[in-house]
């Protein structure tokens, strides 16, 4: 769990474009939305693409992706339970 | 019309008004521009999620607003023309790159060339009348026209003109200029931008 957490760390620092935040100053329980990263919708809608590409796990229910980017740690649980790729 | 402020961004030259503040030999614009961003502890981190071209728009604005006292206009009272002639080809270009696999909601975004007024407008509280055209070349009677209707408007009491052209990470060009309906300064006319814009 702890490799998958520093792998998102970094691809969500290259997706959208984090350039002056490193991974080590990411807390993973910290919230990704409001005021922890401060990410905005759009960032939400990379994470979905992020999501489908890297781990082949489709979010269609908005619900759902509530809980699912609610920190890098719930990210990281959600992939580890529903991924088709070997992690 | 006057003319209180005026800035260009061109061949890894950045000016305000007639002063030089920052130049490279570094051509490449996003290096060229993230170097000026540091330097000048601008803090805005949507800074490096934008393309190219607002990129371009955002420092040039940077500068315009260099001196300008904001506080002294309400948000609807500032208003914006802008034009170019490339749209927002080159991030219509990886967009459609991106929509080969999955289309990146980020560079979708950035496909519609008012983003630049947006992204000024969020930054500095703007809520006037905006407008943007697309035109072959820089085209100073267009720019002077739209100010003008623009201030026949109310509640405008100051307009941001601009040409803000990204082509490449070589050739790109960020004209902005600050306009008040009366005051000092000199005259937003056609000779005067069309020597400005010779600069």
């Amino acid at each position: 769990m702890d490799e998958l957490i520093q792998e998102l760390k970094e691809k969500i620092i290259a997706q959208l474009n984090l350039e002056d935040i490193e991974p080590d100053e990411i807390d993973a329980s910290q919230p990704l939305f409001g005021d922890g990263l401060g990410l905005d919708s759009i960032d939400a809608l990379e994470l979905i693409v992020l999501m489908e590409r890297d781990y082949n796990i489709k979010i269609t229910d908005t619900s759902e992706g509530r809980n699912i980017f609610s920190t890098i740690t719930t990210m990281a649980e959600y992939i580890t339970a529903n991924s088709n790729r070997n992690i | 019309m006057h003319i209180i402020n005026y800035c260009s961004i061109r061949k890894g030259k950045i000016a305000n008004a007639e002063r030089v503040l920052f130049s490279s030999d570094e051509y490449q614009l996003s290096s060229f521009l993230k170097s000026y961003y540091k330097i000048n502890k601008i803090s805005y981190p949507k800074f490096y999620k934008m393309d190219a071209q607002c990129k371009l728009a955002f420092i040039a604005s940077e500068v315009l607003f260099t001196d300008f006292d904001r506080e002294k206009y309400k948000d609807e009272e500032i208003a914006m023309v802008f034009a170019n002639s490339e749209s927002t080809l080159s991030t219509d270009m990886d967009y459609w790159e991106s929509a080969q696999t999955i289309a990146s909601p980020a560079l979708f975004v950035y496909t519609l060339p008012n983003i630049m007024m947006g992204e000024i407008a969020i930054r500095n509280k703007i809520k006037g009348e905006n407008l943007f055209f697309i035109a072959e070349d820089f085209d100073s009677n267009l720019l002077l026209q739209q100010t003008e209707l623009l201030f026949q408007n109310n509640p405008t009491k100051i307009v941001i003109v601009g040409w803000v052209n990204y082509e490449s990470e070589e050739r790109y060009l960020a004209r902005l200029f600050l306009i008040t309906k009366t005051g000092d300064g000199m005259l937003f006319n056609k000779e005067n931008i069309e020597k400005l814009n010779k600069d």
